[in-house]
Order: C-alpha cells, then structure tokens, then sequence
C-alpha cells in the first residue's frame, strides 16, 4: 500500500500504432512502467526505438492505443490529463526551441509562474526565477536579463531547466537533454539534475536517453527499449552489473571508453 | 595525403575565430582535433577544404600534399577536394540532397570529377555501398526512407567513392544513437585504413576520439592548447581545456570494470 501512496505514474499494457493504411506499423508493445515519486527513471534504446512516444503517452501529451495511463491512481484524462500537464516540467534536446528568442531568459524561466498563478505579486515571481537560476548554476543577476543569443547551448539547456523546474513540477520529463550539447557542458548539466533532485526529494525524473553513460550517476532505475519492448528494466546497478539481454550488453559497449 | 598548417588565424567579419594554429597530419595517419562547442574547430576543417566563407580573413598557410590551399583559384581548390578530400558531416539529413536518390548522391562526385560511362559510375556506387554495409535495395531510396544511421553511412560512401587520400570528419557521430555512433566510427575507421587514407577527426567527445585517431590536437578558444598522442593526452592532460575535456569523457562513460558479464 505504501508503495501505492508513492505511485506517480503508472502505464499497463500500453501499446501504440502510428500512421494509417498499409503504412500502420506498431511502435509501443504490451509496455508496463511504473514511476513513484523522488523517484529517477532513465528510459534507453536508440533511434526508433519508440522512448520518446512511451514518455509522450505517459504525459497524456498522446493516447495509447491499448493499455491505460494512471496519474496519482486516477484514469489520465479529463481534469486529471489537466492537472497532470500543469503539474509536469519537459526538457527537450534542443535547448533554443524551449526559449522565446525575443525574450529574455528571466521571462522565459518565470511564463509557466505567470501563467498557472496570475494572482502572484511580480516580486515573488522574480524571487522563485531567481531561485531556480541558482539551482542550475546560473546567476540570477548575470543571466536573466540575457537573451537566448548571447547563452552557450550548455547554458540555455540549463536556463530551459530552470523553466522546467520553477513552478515545482510532480514529472519532470527530460527527452534527450544532453545529446545537443557538447561534452563538457553535459557535466554541469548532469550536476544541475543532481541539485533538482536534492533539492526536490518528491520530484520524479524521467531521463530519455541513448547513452546508458549519461544516466549511469542520476537513475534509479533503468528501463531498456528496443523496437518498441522493454527489453529490461531493473535498478541502475544491477543492470550495470548484470545486463541479460543482448541489446543491453551493446548499449553497455557502446557507453564504455 | 598529408596535411601541414602553419601559424592559422581565421576571422569572420574582422572578429578573430582561430588563432595561430600549427597542426599536421602525415600520409595515412589518423589526427583528432578535439574542442568545445565555439573553440572553432568546424572552422579549421573548413579551412583545410577551401570552403571558408568569402567573409572569413585568412592568415597563414595550409598545404595538403604540398599543394597551398590558402589564396588559391577556387579551380584549384575544387578540383583538389573533388579529387582527393573526401567529407564527413555531423548532419546526414543536412549533408544529403532530399531530392536525390542514393545512387545519384554516391554517384555525383564521380560524375563531377571524373569522367565515366553510367555503368561504371554504377558499378563503383554499388561496390562503395557495399563497403558501407547498405545493400542494393537502398539505391533508388532518398534520404528520408532511410534511418538516421543509413543516412550517414551514405553519406560515408559519398566522401570515400572518389577513393580520397584525405577524409575530412566533422563530428560524424554526433547526431546518431550511441550504438550506431560505434558502428559509424569503427566502419569510418576501418574504410580509411583500408584506403591508406589520411584522416581528421573533429569531436568534442573523447570517448569517441581515444577509438578512432592515433594522435590529438586539443583547441581552447581558437587555439591549439597541447597536442601528444591521444593514449597520453587521456592519460595525463597538461592544460585546463585538456584536462576538462577528459574528466567530462570518463564522468559520462562506463569503464571496463564496470560492465558485468
């Protein structure tokens, strides 16, 4: 029952279809996933292999075709696909397609405030930007009177974060946040999550990635896609240590120097 | 083909990209060329394949098997790369024609420069897809009934059909899932010692670097900050931007110990 209580998001049996006619082809199969709150849950598997869509249907930002979706224990839709999204952060690979160009970061970083509390007083909006700023290494004072422009992508994927994070989501979803960014830049940006989740001990992650590398400091768990199956899942260490499918054991290759 | 450049400095609308940068690449060898995002290493290659934009102020010499590169005729320049450079790009998608097929986008740099009948110009395509791993039925596909890792291996098979002495790699695996970043990079690796080719090899990856290149060049804000052998400069950075971009590698990689059974 306890571990119910924790229950953020729960998907069973979820399967999806895209396109019509003799080009329909199936990309979920008969996928399982649970993710409890505090909670950091990498999704892996390469190009095609449907992670981005899994996350999308687990966020009701698209509907299963078979199986169902539950949020806190209810059915994910209606009111509930509503508080859900209100209540869900996303990070995307790109971080300049997150920021308004024509805004400066601080707005960008402050709009989903703005926007879910309007009775805020606009000192207390600047209070949590600014707070937020800190939280991904980016000072306040320096950062949010910049545009897009004038950031490094390493730094405006920070600023897209910052945004993510500063209405203190229940989900945060990252779909390939490092893949963009250069190799360097990927270390202060696994450091910023490192700092959420401390921070946020009820916050859950979800990390979609192709790099077990990556993940290998901030999952808990791992789930392994491949041709739209999960073809393992299990703690971050025991799949480290133990992979059994064969597919892992390629993605543990790839990911070794 | 060997590479020789001496004391580069490369502007762009009178703002300084490359400072002064020495670096060379002997007949045959695989050299890496490692930095951030910004250090202008995309603008090295650029340089060495006479694409610099016409904007660019260029300073000091660039020699590929002896031939100058820099204030040549753009006749020069085309017929050298044409002939010899062969390039690797990071975007696949962005590299290939969308309205081409495979066969006429492996097939166009020897109809450019080379003059061969349709059923040579056939025959070497299919044998340089072959190379690459892709079978026949790719011939008549354009870019976008292909994966993201097709596509670059056509796009692989296009640099080298000309048998180049000299392939140009910018950030070929960037773009690509991680498995797939191994198969391009040991297949690319592969193609150009069998060529006998020389190659430069531009990542901000590390990991990546340490399979593919012999010796590495690491640039910080335009300029060469250390050079050595890639085992040394993993083994023992000398400078910040060195030591910076190793930590990153091996805090974002699994090490052997680490992978179980």
């Amino acid at each position: 029952m306890g571990d119910d209580e924790r229950m953020v998001l729960e998907g069973r049996s979820l399967a999806k279809w895209y396109g019509a006619g003799r080009h329909r082809r199936q990309v979920l199969f008969d996928v399982d996933v649970r993710l409890h709150a505090g909670e950091c849950l990498a999704v892996i598997g390469g190009s095609g292999s449907g992670k981005t869509t899994l996350t999308r249907v687990l966020l009701g930002l698209e509907r299963a075709d078979d199986g169902s979706v539950e949020y806190c224990g209810k059915p994910l839709r209606g009111d509930v696909a509503r508080d859900l999204r209100a209540q869900s952060g996303l990070v995307f690979q790109n971080p300049f397609d997150s920021l308004d160009p024509r805004w400066r970061v601080g707005r960008s970083v402050g709009e989903p405030l703005r926007l879910h509390h309007p009775d805020w007083l606009r000192e207390h909006v600047a209070e949590r930007v600014a707070e937020a700023l800190d939280m991904v290494s980016l000072d306040p004072e320096m950062f949010a009177d910049r545009f897009p422009i004038d950031l490094s992508g390493g730094q405006a994927q920070r600023a897209a974060i910052a945004r993510a994070i500063v209405d203190k989501p229940k989900v945060l979803l990252a779909d390939e946040p490092m893949s963009a960014i250069d190799v360097a830049a990927r270390v202060r940006i696994l450091e910023s999550f490192e700092a959420i989740r401390n921070a946020e001990p009820d916050m859950a992650i979800i990390m979609v990635s192709h790099d077990l590398g990556v993940v290998q400091h901030l999952a808990d768990r791992i789930l392994v896609l491949h041709d739209g199956r999960v073809v393992e899942s299990g703690p971050t260490e025991w799949i480290l240590a133990h992979p059994r499918d064969e597919y892992t054991k390629r993605l543990l290759q790839a990911a070794t120097m | 083909m060997s590479v020789s450049i001496r004391d580069l400095s490369i502007a762009i609308n009178s703002k300084p990209i490359v400072h002064g940068v020495d670096l060379d690449i002997a007949d045959g060898e695989r050299v890496g060329l490692v930095g951030s995002s910004g250090s202008g290493k995309s603008m090295i290659a650029k340089a060495v394949m006479g694409l610099l934009p016409p904007t660019a102020r260029v300073e000091g010499s660039v020699e590929l098997g002896g031939t100058q590169i820099v204030g040549a005729s753009d006749n020069v320049i085309a017929d050298l790369r044409g002939r010899y450079v062969g390039m690797v790009f990071q975007d696949p998608s962005a590299a290939l024609n969308p309205v081409m097929t495979v066969a006429q986008q492996v097939g166009l740099p020897l109809y450019l420069h080379y003059d061969l009948t349709l059923a040579e110009r056939l025959e070497r395509v299919t044998r340089m897809l072959d190379k690459v791993g892709l079978r026949e039925d790719v011939l008549c596909k354009y870019p976008h009934e292909l994966s993201g890792g097709q596509r670059q291996r056509v796009g692989i098979a296009t640099a080298l059909v000309t048998s180049p002495r000299l392939i140009i790699a910018d950030e070929p695996t960037t773009a690509l899932d991680s498995i797939t970043q191994r198969q391009i990079v040991d297949l690319l690796t592969s193609l150009v010692d069998d060529a006998k080719a020389s190659m430069l090899f531009i990542t901000h990856d590390f990991t990546v670097l340490s399979r593919v290149t012999t010796r590495c060049y690491v640039l910080d804000r335009g300029r060469i900050a250390e050079f050595g052998t890639t085992a040394d400069v993993l083994a023992d950075p000398k400078t910040d931007e060195g030591r910076r971009l190793v930590e990153a590698a091996r805090a974002l990689s699994l090490h052997a110990g680490n992978e179980g059974a």
